[in-house]
């Protein structure tokens, strides 16, 4: 019997999460039985499942590591993915943080309030955000404020607000700052004009920010009682939900949010690409797929249609967010757009590098997707064919790789602008660099295009 | 009557980040509040009768445990 607790999971003393033979379960304390029960009692559990806001769990009768502390063991429903808030599209984020205040609200009128407001409890199955952390409700206490109220404004405010009113790529901020951007730092990067109005960032981020700076170190003044009550939290929570439903934005003008429309891709090779693609998936027969260099998941969808979970990465965040769109619009199952800069992928955070995974370690996976990628690995980003292998090979069992040539006007075009020092990209040195470690089940040349489609396994 | 800031929780809170809330709920609530309560005194000066103020609600979340 092998027990390991999650690593990640040690901040709230409620219970925690461990794995026992390869199965997810998380440990409920005797400390939090009060709140657990008044949890499943008020109907609260129930709702919030039904409604899909929440993880499904089941009661189970296992043996706790510690009985003296466990009141029930949970088994959650898994999650096929963890993926973390740096890694969304704007719009991800943002229906991560309004479910957050909406099931904060459904809480209350069950006599409950989130004790946390963590981005990290969120995950998206089938590209709905739903929480995954069971033991973040408390009972509600008349006249209280909401304890996770500064975690919501760091984790998902700051963010939002600088995305929407700065530049998009903020977003990347949350990767160096684990429990949300500084409120301070937000507040001296926002615009001007967000200090006055009525969009809520005044109060939120800027004098929220202040009010942090006057009161650190110090306790409360005492003389608050019950000020805030229920209807008073409450307004505060449909403020902060209006106040998130005005943040918007809009994708574009960045580099590959227009590619299929700017390449010479006609709709019928792209079609033809397209079919080629979910014949070779349908070969290797993958349970898992990972999409690199998805852009707005055209072909990712050749495997998620087919039933396959997959992830469709991209460098791109207007990519990935019309990705997400579309999933979100078309109620698509098993597709989970994330953004993900290959050549610099997210890395293990956190305490003692072990709290939230590196990309690389959420793997390996049945099959790689890499079309139309190659060429900006090994042309753009002076990678060596052979490194691109390695990781290809540590990564997955099978690959479906597309070879671009250097005659192709998209290499030529990255070609344009800098001396050709890749005497080695070639087809030939292509198969040299990967055939090391897998074999070519198949190549077949994409129609159209000077382009060959190889469907690799690894020997 | 608990303190708002009587509670201790694993989460650090932060007193500013408590106040803070008090402001919050004033400004997106506060005229929504006047409003009900000064709807009450107009109706009822239009109807004659004297204003009775509406009865506090209950405090049916209350778990006092020290």
């Amino acid at each position: 019997m092998s027990n390991a607790r999650v690593s990640s999971s040690f901040r709230d003393p409620s219970g925690y999460l461990f794995t026992r033979n390869d199965t997810l379960y998380r440990q409920v304390n005797r400390s939090y039985a009060k709140a657990y029960d008044k949890f499943v009692d008020s109907g609260l559990y129930d709702e919030l499942s039904t409604k899909g806001w929440l993880v499904a769990h089941q009661e189970v009768d296992i043996k706790a590591d510690n009985a003296e502390l466990a009141y029930r063991i949970l088994q959650p429903q898994k999650v096929p993915f963890i993926s973390y808030p740096y890694e969304w599209s704007f719009s991800q984020l943002k229906d991560a943080a309004l479910l957050t205040l909406e099931i904060n609200k459904l809480g209350l009128s069950k006599g409950m309030i989130l004790k946390d407001a963590s981005a990290f409890n969120i995950q998206f199955v089938d590209g709905k955000p739903i929480l995954i952390d069971t033991l973040s409700f408390d009972i509600y206490r008349k006249g209280s404020a909401w304890d996770g109220y500064r975690q919501f404004c760091q984790h998902f405010l700051a963010p939002l607000a600088l995305a929407s009113l700065v530049d998009v790529r903020f977003m990347q901020l949350s990767r160096n700052y684990i429990d949300g951007i500084p409120l301070d730092l937000t507040s001296s990067l926002l615009p001007g004009k967000t200090r006055f109005g009525l969009s809520g960032l005044n109060v939120h981020i800027h004098i929220h920010a202040k009010m942090q700076q006057q009161y650190a170190d110090k306790q409360g003044a005492a003389n608050n009682a019950g000020l805030l009550t229920k209807d008073a939290l409450l307004n505060m929570l449909n403020g902060l939900i209006k106040t998130v439903q005005s943040l918007t934005w809009q994708p574009g003008g960045t580099e590959w949010g227009e590619y299929y429309s700017a390449t010479n891709y006609s709709d019928d090779s792209l079609k033809q690409k397209g079919e080629l693609v979910g014949a070779f998936i349908e070969k290797g027969n993958p349970s898992t797929v990972w999409d690199l260099g998805a852009n707005n998941g055209l072909f990712s969808r050749e495997a998620a249609k087919r039933g396959i979970f997959t992830v469709a990465s991209d460098i791109d965040p207007a990519a990935v967010e019309k990705d997400y769109l579309t999933v979100r619009g078309q109620g698509e199952k098993n597709l989970l757009p994330l953004v993900i800069d290959l050549t610099n992928p997210s890395p293990a955070i956190g305490w003692a590098n072990s709290e939230r995974d590196s990309f690389n370690d959420r793997g390996p996976v049945d099959m790689l997707l890499a079309l139309a990628l190659i060429h900006h690995l090994a042309i753009s980003n002076n990678l060596p064919l052979e490194s691109i292998a390695d990781y290809f090979a540590a990564t997955a069992t099978w690959a479906v790789v597309e070879f671009v040539p250097k005659s192709d006007s998209q290499v030529q075009r990255l070609l344009s602008t800098r001396k050709d020092i890749f005497d080695h990209y070639t087809e030939e040195g292509f198969e040299e660099a990967f055939t090391r470690y897998f074999s070519i089940v198949e190549k077949k040349p994409v129609s159209g295009s000077e382009r060959t489609l190889y469907l690799l396994k690894k020997k | 009557m608990p303190n708002i800031l009587f509670k201790l929780n694993y989460l650090d809170p932060g007193s500013g980040s408590l106040l803070v809330q008090l402001i919050a709920a004033g400004l997106v609530g506060g005229i929504g509040i006047l409003l009900k309560v000064f709807w009450g005194r107009i109706k009822a000066f239009f109807k004659g009768e004297k204003y009775v103020p509406p009865a506090p609600e209950s405090d049916e979340d209350d778990e006092d445990e020290a």
